[in-house]
């Protein structure tokens, strides 16, 4: 098989991976579009309660990881190997950065009784709503950290690979591959951050 | 590729967009606007990310179709249950 073929192959086959991971995550903001309209206060005052610095700072860290991984890929392009894979260690960084910030906010939210399979503080809020609008909170947000430590996993792998020169400028469509899919991941945080940080009304 | 994959300079443009867009999105939610416009703006953004970062914008008509398909069955998805609840 020609490599321009080999390369479809296998670049169709990750889009639809990405497309039947977009249907998955589909069914939870379906969930979330029901529940929202069925417990509008009670979502907005779950909105409030996230801690917003925290879901501001992991959206630009994901966007400038998904810059990183891009222009890794212009300098692979260009014959820049060395500099591209100190972009993607960037990646890692960026990656490992946004776990942390990510397990600081479910620590705050446990220290302060919300803590999914075990009961919510519901003093304060409305009941069922609250619940319902944390339970999502804690699967879409983990399901995406899942996918995040999956990402940096791949991302690890071609950085080790670019190291050991069996990712070249002339061959580097795993690079490739791995990019499309920690933009998939990046796709679906530039979501999650409105539903669960700043769509307040 | 049909087309050449976009620049550099067309990488670090896209990248001030979506820094903008996100603040914008956050100032926005801070003045109390609703949820249309965050999502709006976060199709925005991911728009912009599947263009140019994933490089659809001068990728093979089959990665196209599939991106394509995928947005469509989430907006389906998406609209289908919006629509059940309105007429409960």
């Amino acid at each position: 098989m020609n490599a321009y073929l080999e390369e479809r192959r296998y670049r169709i086959a990750v889009w639809i991976v990405i497309a039947s991971e977009a249907l998955l995550f589909a069914g939870l903001f379906a969930l979330y579009a029901n529940y929202r309209t069925e417990y509008p206060h009670a979502f907005g005052e779950g909105v409030q309660e996230d801690i917003q610095w925290m879901g501001g700072a992991n959206t630009f860290i994901l966007l400038t990881s998904s810059f990183m991984i891009a222009y890794a890929i212009h300098l692979m392009r260009h014959g820049r190997a060395a500099i591209a894979s100190w972009l993607l260690i960037g990646v890692i960084v960026c990656g490992g950065a946004f776990l942390v910030l990510k397990l600081a906010e479910w620590g705050q939210h446990a220290h302060e009784g919300i803590v999914p399979g075990i009961g919510y503080y519901t003093g304060t809020f409305h009941g069922r709503g609250t619940v319902l609008f944390f339970t999502l909170y804690y699967l879409m947000t983990g399901l995406h950290a899942l996918h995040v430590i999956a990402g940096m996993f791949l991302v690890t792998w071609v950085f080790l690979r670019v190291r050991a020169r069996t990712i070249t400028p002339e061959r580097h469509m795993a690079l490739e591959l791995v990019a499309l899919y920690w933009h998939f991941v990046d796709v679906v945080w530039v979501f999650l951050w409105p539903m669960f940080y700043l769509m307040r009304v | 590729m049909s087309k050449s994959p976009p620049s550099a300079l067309v990488l670090v443009l896209t990248f001030v967009a979506l820094v903008v867009l996100a603040a914008a999105s956050w100032l926005l939610s801070v003045a109390g606007t609703g949820t249309g416009v965050a999502l709006a703006i976060a199709a925005a953004k991911a728009l912009l990310i599947g263009l140019f970062f994933m490089e659809l914008v001068c990728g093979h008509a089959t990665d196209r179709t599939v991106a394509a398909v995928a947005v469509l069955f989430v907006v389906l998805l998406t609209v289908g249950m919006l629509a059940d609840v309105a007429y409960r």
